[in-house]
């Protein structure tokens, strides 16, 4: 019953207990701050350090200087170039040979972020630089001995960009430099002159920083200076005139903190300590972390940072070269330190602190001379861990812990087992931290029993009594003693099991009285007597006695018993029931008949929580006798559950398989915690869980005691900032470049603005969070395209392709790792512009060519009436012009009018017909047509020509052959245009062609139909008057021909768009057919056996009788040979029962002929389709024979099974209108999945102990009917379960299934206006539900 | 001497009644009918011992298959002898009545000239 003992033991860390105990006792015992021993008044927490180095992509390991920027980004100065990480991945800046826009020098120390987002950057030695972070180019900024008014050196330490957007740079031998904003490359020097105060302290500054007010600081190695930056005058503080200078000297200063609400105090990071200053009075303060000898500083004093906690503000954090991190309370004015410990895989990874850095997440970040960075989240950490420590005999005792209990005496008992050595418990003093160990000893009978110590329980009459049960009995421990006593049953067979002890529990009537729940079954053992009594469990169907692995009592004193064979109820009154137990059959009971442990809330008076060996977490209601489940399904990190307990808030806490899970009943939400938490370990065990009376909460695993108060552990409450991190067409980066989409970063960009080419994008985004990044979680929104948000996950990036021409706006949200969401998140607009003739412009464009080229025929005209003329008549000329006017109006209207007309229809016929309208108006167009090209055929197809208002015959012009003007005018690409036909011909044509339909006429124009650069064909208006067309009525045609060509091409590809369509139709159509087909395939052996039974009986009745008739015959004879003499009635007796026998076979004949004619009618129909009309029919008797049928089908074909068929049918179900031909393929194919479901589990099944069963099941309900077709087989996995439904989607390898069967049957239900639904579970029955109203 | 048949298809009652009608009438059989497997266990049990001595039985019946009945009459009548019928005649199901430990595998329809023979040979005994 054990849990197998799996866990690797190699890798197991022992930590210092000593370290473990701090929090385990202030956290759990809540101790006064009075208490006397100060180790336990530190409030610090044990710390977990992630890493990052060079495995994780950093260039360099040694991390001079970090900062965050404005969008979030963590920035890393290293010897190896700048760095910038966003939580999963660093992107390295560094000196490239020959890139004169690379940085100078890949040593960088410091960073300082300008207003408009360039980051400074300074050089070990050469010089200051400015990355733009748009371009990836560096600007650089150098020392020049001939200009007073550069860089006063090239050795930058430190860059600081203030508040009025002035750059400060400290250097490591020339002093500070300060360059104005708006006086690029122009620097104003501040220098040390050793005995004149108004000059800096040093020639070497640290770090520069700006108070509330305004002012500069800047830090050096002998002392720190306060600048007005009004007047450039300095103050000198911590100045020493003797100062060595050096690291470590009491008067170096690297760092400083201004805490906002204390102005007049700087908290310093000095050589020699963290010292506190009050500006003011240039006093200060003094704080070390350990005492100096002999006039040497101590190393763990050289500091070079210090941070504020992000939390706490009575904490600071600080590092140092030899100090590793430490952490000081100002209250309490102690510090904790924090250092590298090679047993610990998650200490920090080296004790040489060069930077510290808190981020606004709250997570600190140390970077470290060798190893890189580590990160950790003092906030966050709170779960505590007892360990052994085997150098350390005081820590509690190694091995597996497979038992665990707080007593009412402040004492934490530990059972481990290290297998062939035996086992332990430790006896562990919340309040003091003292171990006791306790063993088997086989010399001395006063010592514990041996075997694992799983259960434990107080002594009500001694407070040094302890109970504890174990594996071969019961044990009495006193403390005070350190002696046992043990109770064993006798071994004989009636006790099996008995001394096996996995529950105890005082009994709610009287503590004396214990509940013992062991492998033999339940005992009472009363403490007094020292004596059991058997209670006698069993499931009403036999006389096994279940494990008891769990016991529990309810607010109303009833006792609940978690066996291995379910969940059992015994009353105050001593009834006992089976309260439930798995059935595969019935969702409404628990899910698992192993239940490992129990908890009954007080909130909800009847309800039982159960763990489960293998079904999660049930929730029993007693008052329903049903059960709920909760799985991995539902958020449950695995569906082992070892313990479970309530915390005092009314949650339930459970250790698992893989971590620790919380579970909120009110929001029946999960929350995990894993490695990454800050477990030491994944796989809990068995038996192992206790609450403390404070609230502390225990589970014990293969690698110590995980502890924790569930208040205290921490959310991270700051929501994530996101950025956009890449912006890709077609998959590639789009770079940043003035002829680019994007002219700006990504961060500046309002909008991206495409054509409607540039239609697939994606979108990169990161939530620059760094606690637990890998957790960080996000949505986004394509407004415009998607309806709504799409939860990401963790995944970040969005892909679209295929945008239609739109605006859009993507959106990103985020959650950091402990769900908390950026609501507002980020986003940037999109724009996909559409073609240009599908413009607004475009057609405002075409509209005003029109109107110009009408406008310039009217000058034209106007130029040619002679001056005399209008001269003499100013009136005539005014009416001219209004009629002009008027007339370039009117056509104006009328080609904008067609435009609209015929873009907006999609038959090349109706088009033509429109323009044909409409031109005439405009023009003479005695004969009009429209040639469209085909390309297939080589052919200008004129499908609709109007000739006097007649419509003439479809005709052809061949475009191999250059004997028409149409053809000229489309291989050209190039107007014909012709006054006079007879005599201007000759241009275009050789030889003088009849026209094939029609007559001949004197005016031609034709004009080519051009669309995006394709000739798609002509357009001719033809008059037989000759000088019938000007060039104004070729601009006309000219601009109807540009709508024409639109419009007909628009037409041609909706035409074979519909083609497409058509032939998709088809073929889907093919496919219902051959599906259609192939379940009547797979029904033709059932059908072949379901006729052979009854044609069996025709031939063995019609066998019969003809033998029969024989008989008939003989007994004739024998009559025949009386004679005249009387015929004894016998025989004749015995001839009519013959007959009689002939007459029933002959209708039995006749009754299975019928039976086999039936059947051969239903597959017919089945076949063929039948009416397709709803007509009442016998539901149960349609479902039993086409169940038979599949079952026989199945049973002759490949690979038959035999299953179980059971029919539960409702006989109150009469008749139901049906389309039963549609109807009795919903049976066979739903039959025939199940078999094949059944078939695969079958052939599995090594046990040999399956048996398929298929139950058929219909139900009259209040508002419908169910139909229920439930096979017992493996279930349908989750991930494919969504899928099923959709057509072609097949789980079935080759030929052999369609993939339509399902889909079918679905749209079959719903034509009958009902539903499928599908319910399943793993290994355990798949049930497909058809829901008739 | 006592023969069982158990087939759901009620006319083979019939069939078995006019087939064997001359061997009853003689007296030298008798014949019993169950239409499942349940009925005819419960047949059995009814009288202990049973005096069925032979039983045959199809296999594809609802509820209790013949394999089934076949397995449960072995185990708590060894001494009666079950032989099989069915309308498949494939070896897996040949192969499993027999392991069972059937007498015999008949394929439908039956061929009453070997099953005459197959009970000569029994009363012979």
């Amino acid at each position: 019953m054990k849990k197998p003992i799996t866990i690797t033991l190699q890798k197991i860390c022992f930590l210092q207990l000593a370290l473990l105990l701090l929090p385990a006792i202030s956290a759990f015992a809540q101790i006064e701050k009075e208490a006397k021993t100060t180790i336990l008044k530190s409030e610090a927490p044990t710390l977990r350090f992630e890493h990052l180095g060079a495995n994780e992509g950093m260039a360099q390991a040694s991390a001079n200087s970090m900062m965050q920027d404005s969008q979030g980004y963590l920035w890393i100065a290293t010897q190896g170039g700048l760095h910038r990480y966003d939580g999963h991945e660093f992107k390295v800046f560094a000196a490239t040979p020959f890139d004169t826009t690379s940085l100078s020098e890949s040593w960088v120390w410091g960073m300082s972020e300008a207003k408009n987002g360039d980051i400074w950057v300074t050089t070990e030695g050469a010089g200051l630089n400015r990355l733009d972070q748009a371009t990836g180019q560096f600007k650089k900024y150098f020392f020049n001995p001939e200009d007073s008014t550069s860089l006063s050196s090239n050795r930058t330490s430190i860059p600081f960009e203030d508040s009025r957007g002035d750059l400060w740079v400290g250097t490591f031998d020339n002093g500070l430099n300060r360059m104005k904003a708006g006086e690029d490359g122009k620097f104003i020097r501040f220098v040390h002159v050793h005995d004149d105060s108004t000059t800096l302290s040093s020639q070497s500054i640290f770090f520069i920083d700006e108070d509330a007010e305004g002012n500069i600081w800047a830090g050096s190695n002998n002392g720190v200076n306060r600048i007005d930056p009004k007047t450039n005058k300095v103050t000198r503080f911590l100045f020493d005139e003797d100062g060595s200078k050096f690291y470590g000297s009491s008067n170096f200063v690297p760092d400083q903190y201004l805490p906002k609400d204390q102005p007049d105090i700087v908290w310093l990071a000095t050589g020699d300590g963290l010292v506190r200053l009050t500006i003011k009075t240039g006093s200060y303060e003094r704080f070390q972390i350990a005492p100096n000898e002999n006039n040497t500083v101590n190393p763990l004093n050289d500091l070079l940072k210090v941070v504020p906690d992000p939390n706490n503000l009575n904490v600071l954090w600080v590092g140092g070269r030899g100090t590793g991190v430490a952490r000081f309370d100002i209250q309490a004015e102690t510090f904790t330190t924090y250092r590298h410990n090679s047993k610990d895989p998650n200490s920090l990874s080296e004790n040489i602190v060069q930077s510290l850095f808190a981020d606004r997440s709250g997570t600190i970040w140390v970077g470290t001379s060798t190893e890189g960075l580590d990160a950790f989240n003092p906030g966050a950490v709170n779960f505590t861990h007892l360990s052994n420590d085997p150098d350390n005999d005081e820590s509690m005792a190694p091995g597996i812990v497979w038992g665990l209990y707080e007593d009412k005496n402040d004492v934490l008992w530990i059972a481990t087992d290290v297998g062939s050595a035996g086992t332990y418990l430790t006896q562990f003093d919340i309040i003091t931290g003292e171990t006791t160990r306790y063993k088997f000893n086989p010399d001395d009978s006063t010592t514990l029993l041996p075997g694992n110590y799983q259960t434990f329980a107080d002594d009500a009459d001694n407070k040094s009594g302890i109970w504890v049960g174990g594996s071969v009995g019961l044990n009495y421990l006193n403390r005070s003693t350190g002696k046992s006593i043990y109770y064993q049953h006798p071994f004989l067979e009636e006790n099996w099991g008995r001394n096996n002890i996995f529950a105890l529990l005082p009994t709610a009537a009287d503590e004396r009285i214990l509940w013992v729940g062991s492998i033999g079954g339940l005992d009472r053992f009363n403490t007094r007597t020292r004596t059991f009594e058997h209670v006698f469990i069993t499931a009403d169907t036999s006389d096994q006695e279940p494990i008891i692995l769990s016991l529990v009592q309810d607010s109303e004193h009833t006792l609940w018993a978690g066996t291995n064979g379910g969940l059992f109820r015994i009353d105050p009154k001593g009834e006992i029931t089976l309260a439930s137990a798995y059935n595969p059959r019935d969702t409404t009971a628990i899910n698992d008949d192993k239940i490992q442990a129990m908890v009954a809330r007080p909130e909800e008076p009847g309800v039982i929580w159960l763990a489960m060996h293998s079904g999660g977490l049930n929730r029993y209601d007693s008052n329903t006798g049903k059960a709920l489940h909760y799985t991995t399904k539902d958020g449950l990190p695995s569906n082992t559950v070892y313990g479970l307990l309530e915390d005092n808030s009314g949650t339930l806490w459970m250790s698992t398989n893989n971590g620790i899970s919380n579970f909120d009943p009110a929001t029946k939400t999960f929350r995990n915690y894993g490695l990454d938490d800050g477990l030491m370990a994944l796989e809990y065990n068995q038996s192992a869980f206790s609450k403390g009376k404070n609230g502390v909460l225990y589970f014990g695993s293969g690698k110590g005691v995980t502890a924790f108060v569930p208040e205290q552990l921490h959310t991270n409450e700051v929501p994530p900032q996101i950025a956009l991190s890449d912006f890709k067409l077609f998959n590639q980066s789009v770079p940043i470049a003035p002829d680019s989409p994007l002219t700006k970063p990504l961060n500046k960009t309002k909008k991206i603005k495409l054509n409607y080419t540039q239609n697939e994008v994606a979108f990169n985004f990161v939530a620059l969070h760094f606690a637990n990044a890998d957790k960080n979680t996000y949505a986004y929104q394509l407004v415009g395209f998607d309806k709504d948000w799409i939860n990401a996950g963790t995944q970040r990036s969005a892909t679209y392709t295929n945008l239609p021409p739109n605006d859009y706006t993507f959106r990103v949200k985020a959650a950091n790792a402990d769900g908390v969401w950026n609501e507002q998140g980020i986003s940037i607009q999109l724009s996909i512009l559409p073609p240009w003739y599908q413009t607004w412009w475009a057609y405002a464009f075409f509209l005003c060519v029109i109107g110009l080229a009408v406008f310039g025929i009217d000058r034209a005209q106007r130029y040619r009436l002679s001056k005399k003329e209008r001269e003499r008549s100013s009136l005539r000329e005014a009416e001219l012009r209004a009629e002009a006017e008027n007339k370039r109006r009117a056509d104006t209207e009328q080609l904008s009018q067609i435009g609209q007309a015929i873009t907006s229809t999609l038959s090349v016929e109706k088009i033509i017909e429109t323009v044909y309208e409409n031109v005439n108006a405009l023009m003479d167009a005695s004969i009009f047509g429209v040639g469209i090209y085909n390309k297939e055929k080589n052919l200008l197809e004129f499908p609709a020509t109007k000739e006097k208002g007649k419509m003439l015959p479809p005709y052809v012009n061949r475009v191999d052959k250059d004997d028409r003007l149409s053809v000229w005018c489309f291989k050209n690409k190039e107007d014909v245009i012709i006054s006079d036909y007879q005599i201007e011909h000759t241009k275009y044509l050789k030889s003088y062609k009849p026209p094939i339909e029609g007559e001949d006429s004197a005016s031609v124009l034709y004009l080519p139909l051009i669309q995006q650069n394709r000739v798609i064909g002509v357009i001719t208006t033809q008059s037989f008057n000759k000088n019938a067309y000007t060039e104004y009525h070729v601009n006309l045609l000219r601009n109807l021909a540009t709508y024409a060509a639109i419009a007909i091409d628009n037409a041609s590809a909706y035409r074979r768009l519909n083609a497409t369509l058509s032939e998709l139709q088809d073929m889907q159509q093919q496919l219902v057919q051959q599906e259609k087909l192939a379940s009547l395939g797979q029904l033709t052996a059932g059908i072949a056996h379901e006729i052979k039974n009854p044609l069996n009986f025709v031939n063995n009745f019609s066998e019969l009788s003809v033998e029969m008739i024989d008989e008939v015959r003989t007994e004739i004879e024998s009559i025949k040979a009386y004679g005249d003499a009387p015929v004894p009635s016998k025989a004749l007796d015995e001839i009519s029962e013959l007959l009689d026998d002939i007459d029933t076979n002959l209708k039995k004949i006749h009754e299975h002929g019928s039976r086999a004619d039936s059947i051969v009618k239903s597959m017919l129909q089945h076949s063929r389709g039948g009416s397709g009309k709803k007509s009442p029919t016998d539901l149960n008797g349609l479902i039993k024979e086409f169940v038979h049928l599949s079952f026989h089908g199945m049973r002759a074909g490949k690979n038959p099974i035999n299953v179980d068929l059971q029919f539960d049918l409702d006989e109150r179900i009469k008749v139901v209108p049906l389309i039963a031909e549609d109807f009795s393929r919903i049976i066979v194919n739903l039959c025939n999945n199940a078999f094949d479901a059944m078939r695969e589990k079958l052939v599995a099944d090594d046990s040999g102990k399956y048996k398929p069963i298929l139950t058929i099941r219909t139900q009259q309900k209040d508002d419908g009917i169910t139909v229920d077709i439930e096979d017992n087989g493996p279930g349908i996995p989750q991930k494919i379960k969504s899928k099923i439904m959709q057509p072609f989607f097949t789980t079935k390898k080759g030929t052999e299934g369609t993939g339509l069967g399902l889909s079918i049957t679905n749209d079959i239900i719903k034509a009958h206006g009902g539903t499928l639904e599908i319910e399943t579970k793993d290994q355990q029955f798949t049930r497909f539900r058809v829901y008739l109203t | 001497m006592k023969f069982l048949v158990v087939d759901d298809e009620r006319d083979v009652e019939m069939l078995f009644r006019q087939k064997f009608r001359k061997e009853v009438r003689k007296g030298l059989l008798e014949l019993e009918f169950a239409f499942s497997g349940n009925e005819a266990l419960e047949l059995l049990h009814n009288k202990q011992p049973p005096d069925v001595v032979y039983i045959f039985s199809d296999i594809n019946m609802p509820g209790m298959t013949g394999f089934e009945l076949l397995e449960a009459v072995k185990e708590q009548f060894p001494q009666i002898n079950v032989s099989m019928i069915s309308a498949y005649g494939d070896t897996e199901n040949y192969d499993r009545a027999i392991n069972s430990g059937a007498k015999e595998f008949f394929t439908k329809p039956i061929d009453f000239d070997s099953l005459k023979q197959e009970l000569r040979q029994m009363l012979d005994e």
